[in-house]
């Protein structure tokens, strides 16, 4: 794999083809769960390890599963990572586990991660398949924790409050109050649509200004193509 | 081409039983230890000093009716037992007359009758106003804490706004009427049956540590 390949995969994982602001999958965990920052990063962070795990295996594995059950052999490997990534954090961060409840189990269901495995990964060779799944989970848990940071500075005036249930007692005092109170839309359902909205807005803003001073368009990467879309197509 | 295509399947399937059941092994020990000091977690907000060590056990006794205290039928009184002694029982209650519905209480109470703490475990009171009786949105709650039967006296225990000595939370004057009147039923309850209560305890072997 040389430069360009990591460099244009990390682009589009993170910005160009972002799952959750262009390409507008797993929006069911980003709205759920994206109400702090403690549960954002635990998802996140779940889903990104998912994510690259799955997709290491189901590109090493690729030459051997025949197409016929290609659909039920990748949701298996995607099964077998979630149910490893469930199971650990009911073990290790269980008051964060039961806050996410469902959401942990149902990173199996997330359509990403089987997107990635169909589209990317059983085209593409390992190495550029674990980048590919590392930066659009790297991509989505960013994602997750700007929607969790702004939802919980500006619905509940805290930052980092019940970031030990993540990362044990030593970040117990870490809760910043940036005002007492806040905006109770935010920390509800419609406020996860707002924020989420605003982002995508925010991200063709600037792709438009970019556009405007670069005019040379990037090479897009073999496999990967984007279901729906919020950005302007080439 | 089918006889491949289950070949791998199945053999995946079992790669997947296989890596399962080792995670299963690893994290088995770490999860039961999580969920039991989950399951002691609100029995820690309803009696402080709970140990680890200390028994938990659930009472049965037919005089003691909580139906009196709108409890449900299956609702047990739990009694803390620490090397032979009882030290404190956990009272389930029912509010019937919240602003919106029934709010379902438990109470930690020692056994000379000090209130250890008050919970609201089940209600649907307004957000914002009506939910302060629960811990992380207001202290409000935390004023039951060491009151009892003489703490105030009887006439004083009400609402500020019908003559007694709690405050209530402001725009929720029902729910707090609602608590404050359950809790004083409680405790009075708890001065009737005391002596079944502890006898009950002090004869029970059995230890329900959950």
């Amino acid at each position: 794999m040389n430069n360009s390949t990591f460099a244009s995969l990390a682009r589009n994982g993170l910005w160009q083809d972002n799952p959750a602001l262009v390409q507008l999958l797993g929006l069911c965990p980003l709205l759920a769960v994206s109400n702090s920052v403690v549960n954002a990063v635990g998802l996140g962070l779940a889903t990104l390890l998912v994510m690259t795990g799955s997709s290491l295996v189901v590109s090493a594995l690729r030459p051997y599963i025949p197409d016929a059950v290609r659909t039920p052999a990748f949701v298996l490997i995607i099964a077998i990572f979630a149910t490893c990534a469930d199971l650990v954090m009911r073990a290790y961060t269980f008051e964060l586990y039961q806050i996410l409840g469902i959401f942990v189990p149902l990173i199996v269901a997330n359509c990403i991660i089987l997107a990635r495995a169909e589209n990317f990964a059983s085209k593409n060779p390992v190495a550029a398949s674990t980048l590919d799944g590392l930066m659009m989970g790297l991509g989505f848990a960013l994602v997750l924790l700007v929607v969790g940071a702004l939802r919980e500075a500006f619905g509940n005036g805290t930052l980092f409050a019940g970031m030990d249930m993540l990362l044990g007692p030593a970040a117990a005092d870490w809760e910043i109050r940036i005002m007492n109170g806040g905006l109770l839309l935010l920390l509800l359902p419609p406020g996860a649509f707002l924020v989420v909205g605003f982002l995508i807005a925010l991200k063709n803003v600037v792709d438009k200004q970019l556009a405007q001073r670069a005019p040379p368009p990037a090479s897009v990467v073999k496999g990967s193509k984007r279901v729906r879309t919020t950005g302007i197509i080439d | 081409m089918a006889a491949r295509s289950a070949l791998v399947l199945t053999l995946l399937a079992a790669l997947a039983a296989l890596i399962l059941s080792s995670v299963h092994q690893v994290t088995r020990d770490a999860i039961d230890e999580a969920e039991r000091r989950a399951a002691l977690k609100p029995l820690e907000e309803l009696y402080p000093a709970l140990r680890e060590s200390d028994e938990l056990l659930a009472l049965s006794v037919s005089s003691v009716d909580l139906g009196e205290l709108g409890a449900a039928n299956n609702a047990v009184i739990h009694a803390v037992k620490r090397e032979g002694q009882i030290l404190a029982f956990i009272i389930p209650a029912v509010a019937p007359d919240g602003y919106s519905g029934a709010i379902h209480l438990l109470a930690g109470v020692d056994s000379a009758g000090t209130l250890t703490g008050v919970r609201a475990v089940r209600h649907s009171e307004t957000a914002g106003l009506g939910d302060n009786i629960e811990p992380h949105n207001s202290e409000w709650i935390l004023t039951f804490d060491g009151k009892s039967l003489g703490n105030p006296v009887s006439e004083n225990w009400r609402i500020k706004k019908d003559g007694g000595d709690f405050d209530q939370l402001s725009g929720a004057t029902i729910t707090s009427r609602a608590v404050v009147t359950r809790v004083h039923q409680l405790l009075l309850f708890f001065v009737e049956h005391r002596d079944a209560l502890m006898q009950s305890a002090a004869t029970m072997e059995t230890s329900a540590h959950e």
